[in-house]
């Protein structure tokens, strides 16, 4: 009784401290320029200085995603993704990678819930061929048939095959995703239902390319070492004539639901060894409390010191693998926690760990000492991010679609290095305090 | 005499190619000129990269400092120029197990202590074993610079080596070894090194995970004290820092670290093979056929490494390289096909891999050995000279980027003793290489004679017939006819039998 009145009073600090008490920016989080426009069919586009090194990076962000796959269509983003390589009118097939292979480039391409997105990192005089590249695959796609089935028989079902062998717990965690996600919207495979790949057709994929990728739903950013003027001379030259959609619809809106009780399930399959999928659907409004919950993951689960490792790995010898964290699909959110357990005996115990870590954390405050270690594994891992170009480059577009603004970048930093234990404490308990869902896989 | 075909015929099919081309143009809606064509690049900005700078403490220890600006990880490298080769001969593993070691808790920091310590300043850690070459790293947030090289000075100035720990790396290193066997190219590349280097004290970097089981805590000390010293070692820092204070914090905590009154004997430079060798390991689960070729390249200077560079990407550092288009796309024999060049001190390895078809092995390796012998009698075509330039130039600084790299590649001018100008005037250096030095470096390397090793399902001990000599095995008997004697090893690199 005595702790929850504690916990109701530190609730009611927390909630009357104003924002800006707890969003200083924080110095050097992110020391680059950054310059934005929009042109005149709506592109917005991010430019970023660095010459620190003879290189440049162009990400081209769509605002499009496997959320945006129709019922019964799963995997056609993934599709269109892959056939964005396979050429535009003034690009022939596949040389769109060996252009900025032949350079000593390099490239990457991902299909998110919310986003797909296009990155290749070059020498910097080069600037001018990455532009060309992505305005041709923007505004003139090639789409036949014989693209559309060769890309479904050699990159995505092969790709859905090679999962399955490489991965022997996939299909577990794809049963789990829909226990979490509940929605078919939010929780099919982002590389498709096989079934539903095979029915993909050119039509469909023509549907997604001329609703989604447009002007008017990318955002273009550009880092490294580039001179502005003439930068913005070969944006204006490649992309301002290409058309703007101008009726691009909206994600679809689903109403949240959160489960009425715990759930528990049970499945069997060919696995190496048992294991537990535990997890929490996290109420909207999203992202309010995303930066808390990020480093509660770094608390719970980043590295050999981390909680859930150090008590089901180290102390208990339960478990030989423990994976999670937080997974955001547009203004959905999900904790998830994956432990692979040494044998079926040690089940309970494993289950028992997990709870009790996680209320650990909804109850008790972290030491300062904890919570600093678990803000430089992630202060870490953010600096080695946007100290690349290409790392930055998708930053920023990232950024830029989650605010509408990429200056939000230079907060970033300091969303994360100013929370302070009771916050945590408060929003773990909102989180985490709820019903779970758990799935026990047992071998088969 | 009259033409008996339709008019639109005797117009002939270039005319109405051309009238089809009109109509098209026409209707279709007109293309801007600039989308027709990629744009020239502009001409090549300048890499201007920091500077070495270095100092040596009173203890012999030197230390290098590349400063990046806005870098805020540092990355610490420890080298210690003792690798495998220094393990004693009937120890091999002994480099691995130590290195792999350190990090297991010192006199004052239990191994939970070291790994929340390393956590605590956002850091990671890590080693390497190389034949001739230990490589520590540790990388961490700058403003924890004091707390990383306190870390670095307890695992060098009071290693535990606790038999409890020992115990238990025991049983990591041989799970991990053992594991590793199941993948054919670990097999494959391990006894590509046990025969290339044969009997050469670098061949011990080939060991198997049995071995583990043998190393006591007096082996492992002797080790250290032997080859983890001062005047054996160099200290890299590259970050957001500057070299006096580098050097203020490393002498407050590494003051104690003491030389060697001798240090260990350099070993014999590693000669080439000078003809054909085949290995043949029969791998159950094997899923093709892997082909390991290559053969050691001796190097007279730091710039030598230049034209080879230039030759693996012709050969086979791309996807567009020959071996790939010539194995994959053209013949369909493999599923990729690569070369990579790997320098030491005052030699290189020149290593062809590719994943065959088992039932083209044979052509496969012809075909390589095809292009070797192309490459090695003729001179290079210069557009394909250039067009591996630049490549070469256009991913250096891409690559330059990630900070791993880059202190990899700063690692690698030091302890190769490769010298500034390797590190300043890369572009200049690649620019210069032409198809005569190519040819130079290649016409007398004995890339035609090298250590084939082979992994493959070749069902050796038919489930059908266990009696089966295994020269008549239809894969070991096209092998034979083409190249002669064929060692077989098992999986951990141990000969079964030769056949001639």
């Amino acid at each position: 009784m005595k702790r929850n009145i504690a916990l109701f009073i530190i609730c009611m600090i927390f909630q009357s401290l104003p924002l800006s008490a707890i969003q200083a920016p924080i110095a050097d989080s992110f020391p680059y320029p950054i310059t934005q426009i929009t042109l005149p069919n709506g592109l917005r586009v991010i430019l970023s200085e660095d010459y620190s090194l003879p290189t440049v990076s162009v990400t081209i962000m769509y605002h499009a995603g496997s959320l945006n796959d129709p019922g019964g269509k799963s995997g056609l983003a993934y599709l269109m993704e892959n056939l964005m390589f396979q050429g535009s009118r003034n690009v022939g097939r596949m040389q769109h990678i060996n252009f900025i292979s032949r350079i000593g480039g390099h490239f990457n391409a991902a299909t998110h819930a919310d986003r797909l997105v296009f990155q290749q990192t070059v020498p910097s005089n080069q600037l001018g061929l990455l532009l060309w590249l992505e305005s041709d695959r923007m505004s003139s796609l090639q789409i036949t048939r014989d693209k559309v089935e060769w890309v479904k028989r050699n990159l995505i079902l092969s790709t859905i095959q090679y999962k399955k062998d490489e991965d022997p717990f996939l299909s577990d965690s794809l049963s789990f995703d829909q226990l979490l996600f509940a929605d078919y919207t939010y929780n099919h495979p982002m590389s498709g239902l096989e079934p539903e790949v095979r029915q993909l057709t050119v039509a469909d994929v023509e549907d997604y390319y001329s609703t989604y990728i447009r002007p008017d739903n990318a955002v273009l950013s550009i880092c490294g070492h580039f001179e502005m003027e003439e930068a913005l001379e070969l944006v204006n030259r490649f992309f301002r004539t290409i058309p703007a959609s101008e009726n691009i619809p909206g994600f679809p809106d689903i109403p949240f639901s959160q489960t009425p009780e715990a759930m528990e399930f049970t499945q069997s399959s060919l696995v190496p060894s048992p294991a537990i999928f535990f997890g929490y659907r996290l109420p909207p409004p999203y992202p309010s409390e995303h930066y808390v919950l990020t480093l509660c993951e770094y608390l719970l689960l980043k590295g050999t010191t981390s909680r859930l490792h150090k008590r089901l790995i180290k102390r208990d010898r339960v478990a030989s693998q423990i994976t999670g964290g937080m997974e955001i699909r547009r203004d959905r959110a999900v904790f998830k926690i994956f432990a692979a357990i040494n044998n079926e005996l040690l089940r309970s115990r494993s289950r028992r760990a997990i709870v009790s870590e996680m209320s650990r954390l909804t109850t008790g405050l972290v030491s300062t000492e904890e919570l600093n270690k678990a803000k430089s594994l992630l202060k870490s891992d953010y600096m080695s991010r946007i100290h690349t170009t290409s790392g930055r480059s998708e930053f920023l577009a990232e950024i830029y679609l989650r605010h509408g603004t990429a200056e939000q970048a230079r907060l970033e930093l300091g969303n994360y290095m100013n929370i302070l234990p009771h916050r945590l404490m408060v929003t773990a308990n909102a989180a985490f305090s709820g019903f779970y869902i758990i799935m026990d896989v047992l071998t088969k | 005499m009259i033409d008996s075909r339709p008019v639109f015929s005797r117009i002939g099919r270039r005319a109405a190619a051309f009238v089809l081309l009109f109509l098209l143009s026409v209707f279709l809606p007109a293309q801007e000129r600039f989308r027709r064509q990629p744009p020239n690049p502009d001409p090549r900005h300048r890499l201007n990269l920091p500077r070495f700078l270095s100092h040596t403490l009173k203890n012999n220890l030197t230390i290098h400092v590349v400063p990046l600006e806005y870098d805020r990880r540092v990355t610490l490298k420890l080298i210690i120029y003792s690798g495998e080769s220094s393990s004693p001969e009937n120890l091999p593993g002994l480099a691995t197990f130590t290195a792999n070691l350190l990090d297991k808790g010192t006199l004052t920091l239990s191994v939970n202590a070291v790994e929340e310590a390393i956590a605590a300043i956002g850091g990671e850690w890590s080693a390497a074993v190389q034949p001739e070459r230990t490589i520590f790293t540790l990388s961490f947030l700058d403003e924890y610079l004091d707390r990383g090289v306190e870390i670095l000075s307890r695992f060098l100035l009071e290693p535990a080596f606790s038999q409890r720990e020992i115990v238990n790396l025991q049983r990591t290193l041989y799970y991990q070894m053992f594991n590793r066997r199941k993948d054919s190219e670990f097999i494959g590349k391990n006894l590509f090194h046990l025969l290339l280097f044969n009997g050469h004290p670098y061949s011990r970097i080939s060991f198997n995970e049995d071995i583990f089981k043998y190393i006591k805590q007096k082996d492992i000390q002797q080790f250290f004290e032997k080859n983890y010293r001062t005047n054996n070692a160099s200290l890299i820092l590259v970050g957001n820092i500057d070299l006096e204070t580098a050097s203020r914090h490393i002498s407050t905590h590494l003051n104690t670290w003491n030389p060697a009154a001798e240090l260990p004997a350099d070993d014999p430079l590693p000669r080439p093979l000078r003809r054909l060798r085949i290995g043949l390991v029969d791998d159950p689960q094997s899923d093709g056929a892997y082909i390991f070729l290559g053969n050691i390249i001796p190097l007279q200077s730091s710039l030598d490494i230049f034209p080879y560079a230039v030759f693996n990407m012709v050969l086979g550092g791309t996807l567009n390289s020959r071996l790939f288009m010539n194995l994959r796309e053209s013949k369909q024999y493999a599923y990729n096909a690569f070369s990579e060049v790997n320098f030491f001190k005052n030699f290189g390895i020149f290593l062809v891999t590719a994943k065959v078809k088992p039932a083209v092995l044979n052509q496969s390796i012809k075909e390589i050995l095809r292009e070797l012998d192309t490459a090695t009698k003729r001179k290079l075509p210069s557009n394909e000279i250039e067009q591996a330039k630049s490549y070469l130039i256009g991913q250096f600084p891409v690559r330059m980027e990630i900070q791993e790299e880059y202190t990899g590649r700063v690692t690698d001018v030091i302890s190769l003793n490769l010298g500034d100008s390797h590190w300043a005037q890369y572009f200049e250096s690649i620019t210069s290489v032409n198809a005569d030095n190519v040819f130079e470096q290649l016409k007398d390397s004995d890339l035609l004679s090298p250590v084939i090793v082979i992994v493959v399902n070749a069902d050796l001990e038919s489930r059908d017939n266990p009696l089966l000599d295994p020269k008549d095995n239809p894969l070991i008997n096209r092998l034979m006819a083409e190249f002669g004697e064929i060692e077989v090893y098992n999986e951990k690199g141990i000969l079964q039998y030769t056949l001639k």
